[in-house]
C-alpha cells in the first residue's frame, strides 16, 4: 500500500485515540481522601468526647482524611490494618500501643513512644491538676461565687491537633483556659465551657 | 543550447504542497484557538464567577427572608404590647407566651424599662443584676436607634433568666407601651435559637471548599463553619479584603489557593453575608474547556495533515509520473508514453507531451530518411566523379596526347584530373567555398575543352562575396556537363559558349549556368528536375540534394528557349552573413 494512504490511516487513527482518551472525564472529580484514621475510645458518651470528635471532623475536612469510630471493649486489640493511623483516648493505651500496627497518638497523657495532645497550664501559670469535676458544674459554682475560675481543656482543639499530627507528624500542647466569671460567656469561651448548646 | 538544470536542485512540490497546506491549516487553528479560548476562557470564568455569585446572593435571599420572618414575629409582639391603660396583663403577657410556644426557633421574648428592670419575661424572672442588662448589647444598641430599626446581635449563650441556658441571637428595639399607669420606654427583646440560623448558612457552598460567614456591622464573626477552630486558635480567617471592600467582588489567597470573596448584606439585619469560593474549584469548567479546546486542535491537526498528505499525494502524482517520464526522454528514450491520469490538466499536458514526443520521433526517422538520400545523391555524385567511362576517356586522352609528344598538354590534363577529385572528395565534406566548387568546374572544363576542342568555350565569373561564400559540392559541375551533353548542336560549327556565374543578392547565392544551345523544349524542362537524365548524375541529383540540405526554397530553376539558350539557376543560402 503507497506510504501517503499508510501515514494518512495512522493520523486517522491516532485522531481516533486523542478524541477517546481526550474527551473522557472532562470535570476533574472531588479527590477522595487519603487517609483513613480511626478513634479509638472505650466510652461514646460525654461532652468531652463530643468536642473531641467535633475537631477530628474539622480537620479532617481541611486536611482532605476521613477517620471512624472503634469502641473497644475490655481486652480487645483494634484492627488498624487498612488505617494510615490511629487517634486512642483510652484511660491505659499501652496495651493497644503495644500491638496497634500503624502510626497513633494518644490524647489526654504523655507516653513516651508516640506522639500525644496533652493539656497544659499557661505559661508562668502553676501546674494544674486534674478533677473528675463535671464542666457543668464547674461553671454553676463559678456563677455561684463557690470558685473564682477554673482551667477549662480544649478537647475541640485536641481532636483538631491529633488528626494533623498523625497527617504532619510530632505531638501538640493545647493550652488550658482559664475560666473566671468576668470571660464565662465570652464569644471566644462559649463553645468550650457549654459544648452541648449549638 | 540551454544548459539543462539538475534534476536534484530545488524544492520537490509534494513537500512545499505539504508545508503550504499545514502552513495554511496551521495558521487557521492557531488563530481559532488564540482568538476562541481567551473570550470563551473569559466568559467562562465571569459566568463561574457569576454563579458562585448567585449561589451566595441565594443564601442571602433565604437569610433575608428568614430575618423577615423573624422581624414580623417581633413587630408582632411589639404590637402586643399594652399600648394603653386599659390593656390588660394577663391578655398581652399570655399571647406573648403563645407566640413563643408557636415559634420553635423563639426561645423567649422579654421587657425592659429604660433602667434595666425586668417588665416581663416569658423565660421567667431574671438571674441577673439590672445592670447586667444595661450592659448587654442588646440593650445598648436598641436604645441607641431609638425605636428606628431593630439590633440583631451576635450569638451568645442567654445567661439573663434563670431559665435554661440557650445559645442565642437576640433581636431588641426601643418600644412604648403603657406600665403601670405610665407611658414608658423600654427595650423589647426576643431571643432566636442560634442552630436555625447555622443550619441555613450551612446549606450554602459555593464549590466544593467553598463557604459563606457572617459578619455584623463592625466587622465580628457571626457564624463560621470553622468558628470553632478559630476560638481555639487553630484557624484564622483574614478579613482584611472584605474589610477593605465592604461590598461586592474581591479576592485574595489563602495557603497557596486564589479565592473570590462576594459580599453580600443582609437586608435589616446589617449583617454581611461573605461567600468565599476557590478559583481553581469554581474555573473548573475553563480548564475542562480550555483541555477539550487543545484536544479538538490536536485532533483537527491531526485530520489536517491526513488530509494534506491525501491530497498531496492525488495532485503531485501524475505531476511525478510525468516528471519522470521526462527525465527517462532527456535519457535518451524517445519510446516513453505518459499515462494521462488525473486532473484535466495533467491530462492536457501527458497528451501534449506524447504528441510531442510522436512529433519528435517521426521527425527523427525523416531526418534519418533524409540524411540517408542526401548520404545517397552524394554518393552517386561522387561515383559520377568516378564514372570509368569519363576517366576512361580522360586517360585514354593523356596516353593518346603523350604517344603524340604533347606532354605538356598532358601534364595539363592530369594535373586537372587530380585537383578535379581531390575537389570531389575534400575530405569528404559536403559544403566546400564556392572558389573550391568554380575550381572543380574549372578543371573540369580544361579538360573537357581538350576533348571536345572548339565544340564550346566557357567563362567563369564570380563576385568576391561570392567567392567566400559556402556551397554545396558538386552542384555547377553536373550542369555543365549537361549543357556539354546536351546543348552542341552537332549539325552545327557554332562554337558553344557556357557563360557560369556566381554572386549574392541580399541573403542568397546564386550560380547562373547559360548556355547558347540548341535549347530544351517546354515540355522536357517541366521534367529535367524530376527523372534521371542520361547516364549523368543529373539535374535532379543536384536539385534533390539542395532542397534536401536547404530547403524548399532553394534549388535548380531552369530557363530555356529553344535553338537559342538555356539558363539554369542555382539558388542556395548564403552561410557568411547577409
Amino acid at each position: 500500500m503507497k506510504r501517503p494512504y499508510l501515514i494518512a490511516g495512522a493520523l486517522l487513527v491516532l485522531t481516533a485515540v486523542v478524541m477517546l482518551f481526550g474527551f473522557r472525564t472532562p470535570v476533574e472529580p472531588a479527590p477522595a481522601p487519603q487517609d483513613a484514621y480511626l478513634l479509638i475510645v472505650s466510652d461514646d458518651t460525654g461532652a468531652f468526647l463530643l468536642q473531641l470528635k467535633r475537631g477530628m471532623d474539622d480537620a479532617a475536612a481541611r486536611l482532605n482524611a476521613r477517620w471512624s469510630l472503634k469502641v473497644l471493649a475490655a481486652g480487645e486489640i483494634p484492627d488498624c490494618s487498612d488505617k494510615n493511623g490511629a487517634v486512642i483516648y483510652l484511660d491505659h493505651p499501652e496495651a493497644v500501643l503495644a500491638s496497634i500496627g500503624c502510626p497513633a497518638v494518644v490524647i489526654g497523657q504523655t507516653v513516651s513512644s508516640v506522639p500525644c495532645i496533652v493539656s497544659a497550664a499557661p505559661e508562668g501559670d502553676s501546674p494544674v491538676s486534674d478533677t473528675d469535676v463535671p464542666l457543668a458544674e464547674l461553671v454553676a459554682m463559678l456563677e455561684a461565687g463557690t470558685i473564682d475560675a477554673f482551667y477549662a481543656a480544649d478537647p475541640y482543639a485536641m481532636g483538631y491537633l491529633a488528626v494533623a499530627a498523625l497527617k504532619e507528624g510530632g505531638g501538640r500542647e493545647v493550652p488550658l483556659k482559664l475560666i473566671t466569671r468576668d470571660n464565662l460567656y465570652g464569644k471566644e469561651n462559649v463553645k468550650l465551657v457549654f459544648p452541648l448548646l449549638e | 543550447m540551454p544548459e539543462p538544470v539538475s534534476a536534484k536542485k530545488g524544492v520537490r512540490l509534494h513537500y512545499l504542497l505539504i508545508s503550504m497546506l499545514l502552513a495554511a491549516f496551521s495558521t487557521v487553528l492557531l488563530f481559532t484557538f488564540l482568538t476562541l479560548s481567551p473570550r470563551v476562557t473569559g466568559l467562562l470564568s465571569s459566568n463561574a464567577v457569576e454563579r458562585t455569585k448567585e449561589t451566595v446572593l441565594q443564601g442571602v435571599k433565604s437569610l433575608d427572608l428568614y430575618a423577615d420572618g423573624l422581624l414580623t414575629s417581633f413587630n408582632y409582639a411589639a404590637d402586643l404590647l399594652p399600648k394603653d391603660a386599659d390593656a390588660e396583663d394577663s391578655a398581652w403577657q399570655g399571647r406573648l407566651s403563645f407566640l413563643v410556644a408557636s415559634r420553635l426557633e423563639i426561645s423567649a421574648v422579654a421587657l425592659f424599662d429604660t433602667q434595666g428592670n425586668l417588665i416581663y419575661s416569658t423565660a421567667g424572672s431574671l438571674d441577673q443584676p439590672a445592670q447586667a442588662v444595661r450592659d448587654s448589647a442588646f440593650f445598648v444598641n436598641a436604645l441607641e436607634r431609638q425605636g428606628t430599626a431593630s439590633y440583631f446581635s451576635t450569638p451568645h449563650v442567654q445567661n439573663l433568666f434563670g431559665a435554661k441556658k440557650t445559645y442565642v441571637v437576640s433581636i431588641s428595639r426601643a418600644e412604648w407601651f403603657f406600665s403601670d399607669g405610665q407611658y414608658i420606654e423600654g427595650v423589647m427583646m426576643m431571643d432566636v435559637e442560634y442552630t436555625f440560623l447555622r443550619s441555613l448558612i450551612e446549606k450554602i457552598t459555593p464549590g466544593r471548599s467553598g463557604y459563606v460567614y457572617l459578619l455584623d456591622e463592625f466587622d465580628e464573626l457571626i457564624s463560621h463553619p470553622y468558628e470553632r477552630a478559630i476560638d481555639s486558635g487553630l484557624f484564622h480567617e483574614d478579613l482584611t479584603a472584605v474589610q477593605q471592600k465592604t461590598l461586592g467582588i474581591t479576592e485574595d489567597s489563602r495557603e497557596g489557593r486564589e479565592r473570590v470573596l462576594i459580599i453580600l448584606t443582609v437586608g435589616k439585619t446589617r449583617w454581611r453575608m461573605v461567600g468565599v469560593a476557590y478559583i481553581d474549584e469554581i474555573k473548573t469548567l475553563e480548564s475542562a474547556f480550555v483541555r477539550i479546546l487543545s484536544v479538538i486542535m490536536l485532533c483537527a491537526s491531526l485530520l489536517s495533515f491526513a488530509c494534506a498528505m491525501l491530497a498531496v499525494h492525488l495532485v503531485t502524482r501524475p505531476i511525478t509520473l510525468v516528471a519522470s517520464s521526462m527525465q527517462r526522454v532527456t535519457g535518451g528514450d524517445l519510446n516513453v508514453t505518459i499515462p494521462a491520469r488525473g486532473f484535466r490538466e495533467i491530462r492536457s499536458v501527458a497528451s501534449a507531451f506524447n504528441m510531442m514526443l510522436s512529433r519528435i520521433r517521426s521527425l527523427m526517422d525523416q531526418i534519418v530518411v533524409e540524411q540517408e538520400k542526401k548520404r545517397l545523391y552524394e554518393l552517386n555524385a561522387l561515383q559520377a566523379q568516378i564514372n570509368p567511362h569519363f576517366l576512361y576517356n580522360t586517360l585514354d586522352s593523356i596516353i593518346w596526347m603523350e604517344e603524340r609528344g604533347r606532354g605538356r598538354e598532358a601534364i595539363i590534363m592530369v594535373s586537372a584530373l587530380a585537383r578535379l577529385f581531390r575537389i570531389a572528395i575534400s575530405k569528404g565534406k559536403s559544403v566546400i567555398t564556392v572558389a573550391e566548387e568554380l575550381a572543380h568546374v574549372r578543371n573540369y572544363l580544361i579538360i573537357q575543352k581538350m576533348r571536345f576542342k572548339d565544340q564550346f568555350s566557357y567563362a567563369i565569373t564570380a563576385s568576391d562575396e561570392a567567392m567566400k561564400e559556402d556551397t554545396l559540392k558538386l552542384i555547377v559541375q553536373p550542369i555543365v556537363e549537361n549543357c556539354i551533353n546536351h546543348a552542341i548542336d552537332r549539325t552545327q560549327s557554332e562554337e558553344l559558349h557556357i557563360q557560369i556565374d556566381a554572386c549574392t543578392e541580399g541573403d542568397r547565392l546564386f550560380f547562373t549556368i547559360r548556355d547558347d544551345g540548341i535549347g530544351i523544349s517546354d515540355e522536357q524542362v517541366a521534367t529535367l528536375l524530376t527523372r534521371e537524365a542520361g547516364s549523368g548524375i543529373g539535374l535532379k541529383n543536384v536539385h534533390e540534394r539542395i532542397m534536401l540540405t536547404y530547403g524548399g526554397d532553394y534549388g535548380l530553376t531552369i530557363q530555356s528557349a529553344e535553338d537559342s539558350f538555356t539558363l539554369v539557376t542555382v539558388t542556395l543560402p548564403r552561410a557568411k552573413g547577409n
